[in-house]
């Protein structure tokens, strides 16, 4: 007989769920199959492997985001479709009724613009990820700079739970010019993150950029102990590079 | 609220009760974060990916039958939850996982690396299989259970989990070098 007519006799004695019937066919099987054998004892060191713990944090983590929040009152909303609806209306009555002028539709794009973000900063404050996912995404296809949206992608790089979000959040920041305080939060949010691919994503926005100290403070981190070694030679690549090309931070 | 029954705190959950989810959370937490760290081999996900299912529960929670047991259906959850990762960021799982113990010598040491040889053998191995050992070797669930989670029948599990099992050892072997695992003190 083959292995593969033990096959549920084996898999039943390796749970302990086996009758005895079952078990002493697995057992006489074995007896004369090395491979199944060795099946078994890897079975068995499978069950010796040790137990990894999440972080000590994470439940008081978990409630902080299922407690309630103060969110967009339901007049707010009322208000977003409001503006919509009055803009769209304006829009069709300036263009059966007056003339266009190039400062109204400079205006009806300011109105658009206004609305992109207010749906974006909503979107950001959502308790899904995806969702924040998805406000990152239009945040990035604004145009110009809004410090109101700068401020909330930043406060999502530091705060959000979401690695995938983190990472967004990071890239995203990247098409704006940095507040002081922003970079500033980063260079702290490098300090604190336990994901290397967030650090990575942050020395890579921190870099970007045009602090004149940045340079030092990436050599600075490089050399902490404790730095994740795939993060270290990330920014040993991230520094040889820039002194090829010039040393463009000093 | 410490002595109901997840079954009891899942129902309060459908009744609007928040603070019974983070009961439910502060019990199978742990089991899911490693469920998701054997699926993944990464921490920061792992830990992401386990609220990520409670939160799950909270926007469906009107999808939970009250005669249902509540693990099949967490685990029901987890499955979706990493087959939906997978699918959005293949980058992300691709790297490699960083285990921190503290220096072993000896038998120890010997033992350790077998781990991490065993460890590898699993990442190598297809999701769906892992999957099916992770279930019934390391979070303890009964073939029937795993049955109903992917929709076949017990003994279909039992001879999926025979097979993994066999490809398993076949990567291990790869990776080690070695035939056989008797190293590892089989079963005679």
């Amino acid at each position: 007989m083959t292995c593969s007519e033990f096959a549920v006799d084996i898999a039943d004695t390796l749970a302990g769920t086996a009758t005895a019937a079952a078990r002493a066919r697995a057992e006489a099987h074995m007896a004369g199959c090395a491979s199944c054998r060795a099946n078994a004892a890897l079975w068995d060191a499978m069950g010796e492997m040790p137990e990894a713990t999440p972080s000590a944090d994470l439940p008081a983590r978990f409630e902080r985001r299922i407690a309630p929040r103060p969110s967009a009152p339901r007049w707010a909303w009322g208000a977003v479709a409001a503006a919509v609806l009055v803009g769209v209306l304006s829009f069709v009555a300036g263009r059966y009724t007056a003339p266009r002028t190039e400062a109204d539709i400079a205006s009806l794009r300011g109105e658009v613009r206004n609305l992109r973000e207010v749906v974006a900063l909503s979107l950001l404050d959502q308790q899904s990820a995806s969702e924040r996912l998805r406000g990152i995404r239009y945040s990035a296809a604004l145009e110009g700079t809004d410090p109101e949206v700068v401020d909330a992608l930043s406060r999502t790089l530091s705060n959000d739970s979401s690695v995938d979000v983190r990472l967004a959040a990071a890239e995203a920041l990247r098409r704006f010019p940095l507040p002081a305080a922003a970079r500033e939060s980063a260079w702290k949010l490098l300090e604190q993150d336990d994901s290397p691919l967030v650090q990575i994503a942050v020395i890579d926005l921190l870099a970007a950029g045009k602090d004149p100290s940045a340079r030092a403070r990436l050599e600075k981190l490089r050399d902490r102990a404790g730095l994740d070694a795939n993060v270290r030679d990330y920014l040993q690549a991230l520094l040889s590079n820039q002194r090829k090309k010039g040393n463009q931070y000093q | 609220m410490l002595s109901d029954t997840d079954e009891q705190l899942m129902a309060a959950v459908q009744g609007g009760d928040n603070p019974a989810l983070g009961e439910l959370f502060r019990r199978h937490h742990a089991a899911l974060y490693r469920y998701f760290l054997r699926m993944s081999g990464s921490a920061a996900l792992s830990e992401d990916l386990a609220q990520d299912v409670f939160l799950r529960m909270l926007r469906k929670s009107e999808t939970w039958q009250r005669e249902a047991r509540f693990s099949s259906w967490m685990y029901r959850i987890a499955h979706n939850a990493f087959i939906d990762h997978t699918r959005k960021s293949k980058w992300e799982t691709a790297m490699p996982e960083k285990w921190d113990m503290a220096a072993p010598a000896g038998r120890q040491l010997e033992q350790d690396q077998e781990h991490a040889m065993l460890h590898q053998a699993l990442m190598a191995l297809p999701a769906d299989k892992r999957e099916l050992l992770v279930l019934s070797r390391f979070q303890g669930l009964k073939y029937e259970q795993i049955g109903e989670l992917l929709g076949v029948e017990t003994n279909t599990v039992k001879v999926r989990v025979f097979r993994a099992l066999g490809q398993l050892r076949e990567i291990y072997e790869r990776i080690s070098g070695e035939p056989g695992l008797a190293a590892m003190g089989g079963r005679s």
